[in-house]
C-alpha cells in the first residue's frame, strides 16, 4: 500500500523487489517483532523487580558507594527508596509483579523477563540510540531498518518497519547508510478524525484530489518527456515512481487506521474511547492490525517513564496508561494465533535507581535517577520461553548479578528469534562491514523455547 | 564504538580480526592465524577470572605491581615476561614458567595458597591450546608504501591525447586521454541553459535568474562563460554555498547536545566566519591552521584576533553529550569526535577505529590515536563547573571593538527611553492578562477566591515562604535583581496594597536553594473581598510564579486565609492536558516566564464560536486548563497579545543597546593551564589505564617527525602545520577530492572521507595527484582558483548526454564521459524554491536563534531546556537563504523538514558524500507540505504580477524561473491545457489554476535536477 520506492540509483539495485523476502539464515523462531518502547527508563524495582532487601533498608544511606566519576544532582542525601507498589505472585510461574500492572499480570506465563539487561550510557538520547541502533553516537540503521535489510517483508504493500507515534527523532528509525527503504515509516497520528493524516503530508484536503491527481498528471507528463529526451535515467526514473506510490498512499492508507471493521469487544479490550488509555490503546490496536498484515518491525512508544520525582505518583499514571492495552496486545495477538510467530519486547532505554533523588526539594515525592547498569525488559512469544526470568541484579537492583544481557546481546537474540547471525548480517560501509552488533552481542540461549 | 566491558571488547578484537583476515587479498598481507571464537570464550570466561583473581594484584597495571617484572594483564604481558623469560610458551605447558609457579614446582605463586587443581587444569588446557589471548591484538603493520594514499605526491606529466584542441585546461588532457584509450567520445558541449544552470548551482546553490540568462545567452564578447564564471565567483552566494559543504564535515548546528535542547549562543560566529573565509579565499592551508589553531596564531590587529577565536569553533562546536554526568567519559568522546573529524574532513583516514584498539587494516597503531588524543585532552572543548549534570561549551571573550564616548552616550539615552516604555507596556498588560481565565494560572497567580481579610482598619500581617517549586536542577538560576511584586486587588481590580520582595539568589547549589520569604502587614479598607495576585516584578524573568508557598494573612493569631500552592509544585500542573493538535488563532509568549514551566499562550479554536486559552512549558504540555471563555475575555487576550507583541519589540530593542557594550563571546577552544602527554585507554575505557603516548601525529606519515611540540603548549598549531606540510600526501589529496565531488558529482576517489586500506583507488590517480600539487603550489591553497579551473574545463561542460556504448564499457562514468546529472541538494531545492516565488530574503550573516535576537539569553541562566520559542525560527530569518536557518541536532525544526527530506546530513554526522536517495515521502512532501504550497501560491502572483495579460508569456516567464530556460511550444501547449483543464475542477478561478500550475513545476524532475 505504501511501499517506499527503493533508490532506483543505489548501487547494487538488481531490479529485485528490494523488499521481497529473503531466506533467513536459520530457520527462524518469530516472524515479527513488536516492540513496545517505554522512553524514560521505567523503574525495574518498582515494577519487575522485587527486592525485599531494598524493602527492608528503605530510608536508610546507601550500602554501596555511587560511582565517583559520576557528576551528580539530586543525590546529596540519597537514600534507599523502597519499593513504591505492591508486589504479588502472578500466574503459575509465580512472577512477582507490581500491583500497579494487574492486566499484564494475567499474561505473567507468557512473560520471559530479563532482569539484568545492561546498556552504556545512563544518558537519555544516548542510551536512546543505543537500544534502537546498537550505537551509541553514529547514524547506523536501526534494528527495524536491519530486519527489514535481512529478510524483507512478508505485505508489499506496506512498509517493512513502522513506528508509532515515535517520541524519538528520526536517527532511531533511519536506515542510515542501508538502502532508503528500510528506513521506518512514521504513523503521527491514530485519533478517528479523518482530517488528521496519518503519515505526514499525506493528504491535502484544501484541494479537490481531482485536481491533485491531475497535477501529478502533468508532473508525470513534463517528467516523461524530459526522460524520453535523456534516453536513461535510474533516479528520474525513480521519482516518476514514487509519485504514483505517494498517490496510492494517499488513496489507500486511510484503511489502515480505521477501526470499524474491529468489534466493539476488541475496542474495549484495548481501553479505546475511554480515558486514560485511548491513545495507547489506538498504537497498540494498530501494531497488531500492522503486525497481522506482516509488517515486519512495529514500534509502538510511550513517553513518559522518566521518573525524577515523584516516581510513586508517576509510576501510577504510566502503568494506568499502557497495563491494559499491552495486555490486550497480547490477548488478541495469542486469540488470533499470533503470539508464538510474533516477539513481542518491552522495555526502555535503561532502568532506575535504588536510591532517591530530589530535584525539586519536595522530600515528599523523591523520585529516581537513571541506572543503566541493571534494568529489566521482557520479551513475550516468537520463540522465547514464557513465565521464566533470566538474570538478577544484586540486593538493590542497582548492578546486575548474573544473566546479564548487554543491549547488543539483545539484539543478537533477537536477530537470532528471527533466523538470523548477528555477525553475518552486515553491510559494507566506510571500508568495513557494520553490523547491528557492532563487534559485540552474544545470543542469549537460556530464554529460547 | 561503544566502550564496554571485557568480554565484550575481547569479541570487538575478534571479530575485528575476522575483518582483518577477510581483507588481505587488499593488504597484500599475511596474517597470523586469529584467535576463534570459541578461544576467546574460553579465555574469558575461564582464564580472565583467574588472573584477575589471582594474579593481578602482583601482576597489574591496575595493581601499579609489577613482581618480578611480569605483568599478567595483556598478551605482550607474559610474551615478555619478567626477568626470567617469557612466562608462558605457548602449546607448551610444561615449559612455561607459570605452570612451574602454579604447580609450586619452582616458584610458589600465587605465594599465600595454592590454587585449585581444577584452575591449574584449566591454565594447562589454555597453554596447550597455544594460549589464545586476545587481550591485546598484535596487529600487523601495513606498510605505508603499500597504500597509494600515503605515496608521495608527484607532479605527473600532462599526458599527450589525440584530440589536442579538445581540452580547454590541463586536466581534460588526463580524462581526455583514458577515454581515448577505451574509444570512447566524449559528450558534446551542453547548451547555454543547462550549463548556465548548472555552473551557477555548483559555485552559489542558487539558479540563474531570468535577467542572468537573458544576459548571458546575449553575451557575445567570446568570454559569456568566463564572465559568468569570475561573477559567480565573486558573489556572496558563493560562500554561503560552499560553507554548506564544509559545515557538513564540521557538524556545525546552532543547538548543541545531542538531544537537542542545549542552546548555544554564538555559533553563528563560527558560521559567518567560515563564508566570509570561503568568499574572501582566504588560503585552505590557512583557513585549516586558523580552525585548529587560531587562537595561538599571532596576530596584527583585534579585528585578525577575533577572527582567529572564533575559526576554533570548529573544534568547538559539536554533538556533545553534554549532560552526560560521567564527566571523563564526555571528554574521551568529544576527543574522539574531534580525532575523528580531523581524520576523515584532512587525512581521509578513519583514525576513530583506533580508539579502542590499532587499526584492523590501516596503519594507524593505537599509540597514533592517544598521541592525537593527548592534543586534544590538551585543549579545552567543554567545561564542567558544577553542580547539576550539565557541562558548558568553551567560550572565549572577544576583543571588544572600541567605540566613541559621544556614541555610548546616545546608546545611553536610547535605553533609558525603552526601558520607561516597557515600564509603561507591562502596566497595561498585566491588568488585560488578569482578565484572561487560564492567564492568571500561568505568568502571574491570582487567587480568585475572594479573601474577606479586609476589614476596614483591621490590621492584618501578610507571610509567605519563597522556594523553587518547579524545576529546580541547577539549570536554571535567578539573580539578585529577580523579584516578585505581590499585589492585593479589590474587587474591581484596583490595588489594595502592593508589595515588591527580593527573594534572594537561588544560585542552583544545593545549600542556596531555600529563598528568603517575607512578612508585610496592611490595613483594610473595607471594599469588600480582595484576591492576590503574584507577579513578577522583574522585566523579563520572573520564574517565581510557582515558586511560592505558604501564603498566609492572620489578624493576630486568626488565621484569615491559607494557600499552600501545592497544585504549582514539583512537576506539571495537574489538568486537562494542552490539545496541541488543535488549530492555533494566536499565539503570544507569556511574558516573565522563561524557566521551565509556562512560557506560552494560544488561542485554540474548539469550534462552535467557542475557543479557549492554553498556556504551554517548555517540556511537559499538561499545563493549565483549557476552557472556553466569553468574548471579552477573548477581546482581553487579543489585545494583551498586541501588547505583548510591542513588549516583544521593545525587548528585542532593549537587548539590542544592551548588547552593543556588552562582552561578546566566541564558541572556542584553548590551550589547558597544563597540557601533557596521555595514556592509552585500554580497549577505549578510560579508566583502564595503559602507557604515556608523547603527543604527535600519524607515524605512517613521514613528516610527522618534523613537528614537536614544544613544552606548554598542547600541540594544536603543529597538528595545524602538519597536516598542511609540504610533504604531507593526504591533505591535498583529500581536499582536491572533496572539490571535485562538489562540481562533477563524484570524487575521482568516491569514499571521499576514506582513503585507507578498504576506500577505493583514483579513477585517475595522476589526474589527482596533479590537481592536488597544483592547487597547493600553482594556486596557493586557493579554493577559488581551484574551482574555476575545474569549471572552466572542457570536462565539466559536457552535456549529460547518454551514449549507449560508453555505458556498456564504463556503465558507472567513472571515466567521465559525459557531466553525471543529479538532484538538487536538499538546501537548494529549498533556496531555488524561495528564489522562484521571489519570497527570498537576502539578508545574510547573524544569529539566527530567536534566543539570541531577543538578547534574552541571560534570562536563561544556563542554556538548558530553554522555551520553546527561543528554538523557533525568528520571522526574519524564515525565508533567508537554508545556511542562515538554525540548525538542530534532533527533531529538525519546522522550516527544516524539507532539508531532512531531500537527504540533508544529520549535523552530528561527518557527511563528505550525502545520501541521494528516491522515495515516496519525497512526492508527498512536494504534493502537500505547506511550503511548497505557499511558494507555488506566491509564484503564481509574481507570475501575474510580471506577466499580467498573456498566460503564454507567463508560462515562459515561469519556465525560466525555475527551469531557467524558455518554455517550448510543447511545454506551453501542455501548460495551457492543464489550466484549462484545472479550471474546470475548481470553478473557473484561475489564480487557483495556476497555484497548481507552479505546484507541478515545483515537483518536477526539470526543476529537482541540474543536468
Amino acid at each position: 500500500m505504501f511501499h517506499q520506492q527503493a533508490l532506483a540509483s543505489h548501487p547494487g539495485g538488481d531490479g529485485e523487489a528490494p523488499l521481497a523476502v529473503k531466506p533467513s539464515h536459520f530457520p527462524a523462531r518469530a516472524k515479527r517483532i513488536l516492540f513496545l518502547f517505554m522512553s524514560g527508563g521505567p523503574s525495574q524495582m518498582d515494577l519487575f523487580d522485587y527486592k525485599p532487601e531494598l524493602a527492608r533498608l528503605a530510608g536508610q544511606v546507601l550500602p554501596y558507594k555511587l560511582p565517583e566519576t559520576e557528576a551528580t544532582v539530586g543525590l546529596d542525601n540519597t537514600k534507599l527508596l523502597g519499593p513504591v507498589s505492591g508486589f504479588r505472585h502472578t500466574g503459575k510461574c509465580g512472577l512477582l509483579m507490581s500491583d500497579l500492572l494487574p492486566c499484564t499480570a494475567q499474561h505473567a506465563d507468557d512473560l520471559c523477563v530479563l532482569r539484568a539487561v545492561h546498556a552504556d550510557s545512563p544518558n537519555h538520547p544516548v542510551a536512546i540510540r543505543q537500544l534502537h541502533t546498537g550505537n551509541l553516537f553514529d547514524t547506523v540503521p536501526s534494528m527495524g531498518a536491519w530486519l527489514s535489510y535481512g529478510l524483507g517483508t512478508e505485505n508489499q504493500q506496506l512498509p517493512s518497519y513502522i513506528t508509532i507515534l515515535p517520541t524519538e527523532g528520526e536517527r532511531n528509525y533511519s536506515s542510515a547508510f542501508l538502502p532508503a527503504i528500510h528506513q521506518g515509516t512514521a504513523i503521527e497520528h491514530v485519533g478517528s478524525s479523518s482530517d488528521k493524516a496519518p503519515i505526514r503530508h499525506l493528504t491535502d484536503a484544501s484541494i479537490p484530489q481531482g485536481v491533485q491527481r491531475r497535477r501529478i498528471d502533468l508532473i508525470q507528463q513534463m517528467n516523461q518527456r524530459q526522460l524520453a529526451r535523456l534516453e536513461t535515467d535510474q533516479q528520474m526514473e525513480g521519482v516518476i515512481e514514487a509519485f504514483e506510490l505517494a498517490f496510492r498512499m494517499q488513496t489507500e492508507t486511510p484503511r489502515l487506521v480505521d477501526f470499524t471493521d474491529e468489534s466493539k469487544e476488541t475496542l474495549a479490550l484495548y481501553g479505546i474511547d475511554e480515558k486514560p488509555t485511548d491513545t495507547f490503546g489506538r498504537q497498540c490496536l494498530l501494531a497488531r492490525r500492522f503486525s497481522e498484515a506482516g509488517v515486519r518491525f512495529v514500534q509502538v512508544s510511550l513517553h513518559g517513564w522518566d521518573h525524577h520525582g515523584n516516581i510513586a505518583g508517576g509510576l501510577k499514571n504510566e502503568c494506568s496508561v499502557s497495563d491494559k492495552p499491552i495486555a490486550a496486545l497480547l490477548t488478541d495477538l495469542k486469540a488470533r494465533g499470533l503470539l508464538d510467530e510474533t516477539l513481542v519486547l518491552w522495555g526502555g532505554e535503561f532502568g532506575r535507581t535504588p536510591h532517591t533523588q530530589i530535584l525539586d526539594g519536595n522530600k515528599n515525592a523523591p523520585g529516581r535517577e537513571h541506572n543503566h547498569h541493571g534494568f529489566t525488559m521482557w520479551m513475550a512469544g516468537g520463540g522465547v520461553k514464557g513465565g521464566m526470568t533470566h538474570g538478577a541484579t544484586d540486593d538493590f537492583g542497582y548492578y546486575g548479578i548474573e544473566g546479564q544481557v548487554h543491549i547488543n546481546d539483545l539484539h543478537a537474540t533477537m536477530l537470532h528469534l528471527m533466523g538470523l547471525d548477528h555477525e553475518r548480517l552486515t553491510f559494507q560501509h566506510h571500508g568495513r562491514p557494520f553490523r547491528l552488533t557492532d563487534v559485540a552481542g552474544k545470543v542469549v540461549k537460556e530464554i529460547i523455547a | 564504538m561503544s566502550v564496554r566491558e571485557n568480554a565484550v571488547a575481547i569479541l570487538a578484537l575478534l571479530v575485528a580480526c575476522h575483518i582483518g583476515r577477510a581483507q588481505d587479498v587488499a593488504t597484500g598481507e599475511s596474517t597470523e592465524t586469529a584467535t576463534s571464537a570459541e578461544d576467546v570464550e574460553f579465555f574469558e570466561h575461564q582464564i580472565a577470572p583467574i588472573f584477575k583473581r589471582r594474579c593481578y594484584p602482583c601482576h597489574s597495571h591496575e595493581s601499579g605491581k609489577a613482581k618480578g617484572g611480569l605483568v599478567l594483564d595483556s598478551r605482550r604481558g607474559w610474551e615478555k615476561g619478567g626477568s626470567e623469560g617469557a612466562a608462558i610458551v605457548p602449546g607448551k605447558p610444561d615449559e612455561s614458567l607459570l605452570m612451574e609457579a602454579v604447580r609450586y614446582q619452582s616458584y610458589e605463586m600465587p605465594p599465600d595458597e595454592q590454587l585449585p587443581a581444577a584452575e591449574i587444569a584449566l591454565l594447562e588446557r589454555w597453554i596447550a591450546r597455544g594460549a589464545p589471548d586476545p587481550r591485546e591484538s598484535n596487529a600487523q603493520k601495513i606498510d605505508p608504501e603499500k597504500l597509494w594514499a600515503l605515496r608521495p605526491i608527484q607532479r605527473p606529466d600532462v599526458p599527450d591525447v589525440k584530440a589536442e584542441s579538445w581540452g580547454y585546461d590541463d586536466l581534460d588532457a588526463f580524462i581526455l586521454q583514458r577515454l581515448e584509450a577505451e574509444g570512447i567520445t566524449p559528450a558534446s558541449d551542453a547548451d547555454h541553459f543547462t550549463i548556465l544552470r548548472r555552473v551557477t548551482f555548483d559555485l552559489t546553490g542558487l539558479p540563474p535568474t531570468p535577467e542572468e540568462i537573458e544576459a548571458f545567452v546575449n553575451d557575445t564578447s567570446g568570454h559569456a562563460y568566463e564572465n559568468v564564471v569570475d561573477r559567480l565567483l565573486d558573489s556572496p552566494g558563493f560562500g554561503d554555498h560552499w560553507a554548506r559543504h564544509w559545515f557538513d564535515l564540521s557538524c556545525y548546528a546552532d543547538l548543541a547536545d545531542i538531544q537537542g535542547n542545549v542552546l548555544i549562543r554564538d555559533a553563528w560566529r563560527y558560521r559567518d566566519y567560515v563564508i566570509a573565509a570561503f568568499n574572501s579565499d582566504k588560503p585552505l592551508d590557512r583557513f585549516i591552521h586558523e580552525q585548529i589553531a587560531g587562537d595561538l596564531l599571532p596576530y596584527d590587529n583585534d579585528e585578525q584576533h577575533r577572527e582567529q577565536i572564533i575559526a576554533t569553533g570548529y573544534l568547538a562546536i559539536g554533538p556533545w553529550t553534554l549532560q552526560n554526568y560521567i564527566k571523563p567519559q564526555l571528554d574521551a568522546d568529544v576527543v574522539d569526535h574531534q580525532i575523528d573529524r580531523i581524520g576523515r574532513t584532512f587525512l581521509g583516514q578513519t583514525l576513530a577505529c583506533a580508539r579502542c584498539h590499532d587499526h584492523k587494516f590501516d596503519p594507524v597503531p593505537m599509540a597514533d590515536y592517544y598521541a592525537l588524543a593527548g592534543i586534544f585532552h590538551s585543549t579545552l572543548t567543554t567545561r564542567y563547573d558544577g553542580p547539576g549534570v550539565w557541562s558548558v561549551i568553551s567560550e572565549i571573550r572577544l576583543p571588544a571593538p572600541k567605540s566613541s564616548p559621544e556614541e555610548q552616550a546616545r546608546r545611553q539615552e536610547e535605553l533609558a527611553d525603552l526601558r520607561s516604555r516597557w515600564q509603561t507596556l507591562q502596566a497595561e498588560l498585566t491588568p488585560l492578562l488578569l482578565r484572561i481565565p487560564g492567564g492568571s494560572e500561568a505568568n502571574v497567580l491570582t487567587l480568585e477566591k475572594p479573601i474577606a481579610a479586609n476589614e476596614k482598619g483591621t490590621q492584618y500581617e501578610l507571610s509567605f515562604e519563597a522556594g523553587p517549586s518547579v524545576w529546580t536542577a541547577a539549570s536554571q538560576q535567578t539573580t539578585a535583581a529577580d523579584g516578585l511584586q505581590i499585589d492585593l486587588l479589590r474587587e474591581d481590580g484596583s490595588i489594595l496594597v502592593g508589595f515588591r520582595h527580593s527573594p534572594g539568589t537561588w544560585s542552583g547549589a544545593k545549600d542556596a536553594q531555600t529563598l528568603k520569604g517575607a512578612r508585610f502587614a496592611y490595613t483594610g479598607d473595607g471594599s469588600g473581598g480582595i484576591r492576590v495576585r503574584i507577579a513578577s516584578a522583574t522585566p523579563g524573568s520572573s520564574r517565581f510564579g510557582g515558586a511560592i508557598d505558604d501564603l498566609k494573612i492572620s489578624e493576630g493569631q486568626r488565621t484569615c486565609f491559607f494557600e499552600d500552592f501545592d497544585s504549582l509544585s514539583g512537576g506539571p500542573i495537574e489538568g486537562a492536558q494542552a490539545d496541541t493538535s488543535l488549530p492555533v488563532l494566536a499565539q503570544a509568549a507569556v511574558p516573565g516566564w522563561t524557566g521551565g514551566g509556562l512560557n506560552h499562550s494560544h488561542a485554540v479554536d474548539l469550534g462552535n464560536g467557542n475557543f479557549a486559552i492554553q498556556f504551554y512549558g517548555g517540556g511537559a504540555h499538561r499545563l493549565a486548563n483549557a476552557k472556553p471563555v466569553t468574548p471579552a475575555e477573548k477581546e482581553a487576550h487579543a489585545a494583551a497579545m498586541d501588547v505583548e507583541k510591542e513588549l516583544q519589540d521593545v525587548d528585542a530593542k532593549i537587548a539590542q543597546a544592551e548588547k552593543q557594550d556588552a562582552p561578546e563571546y566566541a564558541l572556542a577552544v584553548r590551550d589547558v593551564d597544563e597540557p601533557a602527554d596521555r595514556p592509552i585507554y585500554r580497549r577505549g575505557d578510560f579508566q583502564n589505564l595503559g602507557d604515556i603516548v608523547p603527543r604527535g601525529f600519524l607515524t605512517a606519515v613521514s613528516t610527522s617527525t618534523r613537528h614537536t611540540i614544544p613544552d606548554g603548549t598542547s600541540g594544536r598549531l603543529q597538528l595545524a602545520q602538519w597536516l598542511t606540510d609540504s610533504e604531507n600526501p593526504l591533505t591535498s589529496r583529500v581536499l582536491v577530492n572533496r572539490i571535485w565531488h562538489h562540481l562533477f558529482g563524484k570524487g575521482l576517489v568516491r569514499t571521499v572521507d576514506y582513503f585507507g586500506v578498504h576506500g577505493e583507488s583514483p579513477s585517475h590517480p595522476e589526474l589527482l595527484d596533479f590537481l592536488a600539487i597544483r592547487m597547493r603550489e600553482d594556486d596557493g591553497w586557493s579554493l577559488k582558483k581551484t574551482v574555476r579551473r575545474m569549471v572552466l574545463s572542457r570536462t565539466y561542460q559536457m552535456a549529460s548526454t547518454h551514449n549507449g556504448r560508453a555505458v556498456e564499457v564504463d556503465p558507472d562514468n567513472r571515466l567521465m564521459w559525459q557531466m553525471p546529472r543529479r538532484r538538487l541538494s536538499a538546501e537548494s531545492i529549498r533556496d531555488a524554491m524561495l528564489a522562484a516565488s521571489g519570497q527570498l530574503d537576502p539578508r545574510r550573516g547573524g544569529p539566527s536563534l530567536g534566543l539570541e535576537m531577543k538578547g534574552n539569553i541571560n534570562g536563561l541562566g544556563g542554556n538548558v531546556n530553554p522555551p520553546t520559542w527561543a528554538g523557533q525560527i525568528p520571522e526574519d530569518i524564515r525565508k533567508r537563504r537554508s545556511v542562515y536557518l538554525p540548525l538542530q541536532r534532533e527533531r529538525p525544526l519546522g522550516e527544516l523538514e524539507i532539508l531532512s527530506v531531500f537527504d540533508f546530513p544529520h549535523p552530528s554526522d561527518i557527511t563528505g558524500a550525502r545520501h541521494n536517495t528516491t522515495v515516496a515521502r519525497q512526492a508527498l512532501f512536494l504534493l502537500n507540505a505547506p511550503f511548497v504550497k505557499e511558494q507555488a501560491s506566491k509564484l503564481a502572483e509574481r507570475l501575474k504580477k510580471d506577466e499580467p495579460a498573456d498566460e503564454r508569456a507567463r508560462i515562459n516567464r515561469l519556465y525560466l524561473l525555475t527551469v531557467n530556460r524558455p518554455a517550448g511550444p510543447a511545454d506551453i501547449e501542455t501548460a495551457m491545457t492543464f489550466l484549462d483543464q484545472c479550471a474546470e475542477d475548481l470553478n473557473g478561478d484561475r489564480t487557483a489554476v495556476w497555484s497548481q500550475l507552479c505546484h507541478a513545476v515545483l515537483g518536477s524532475n526539470g526543476f529537482l535536477f541540474r543536468e
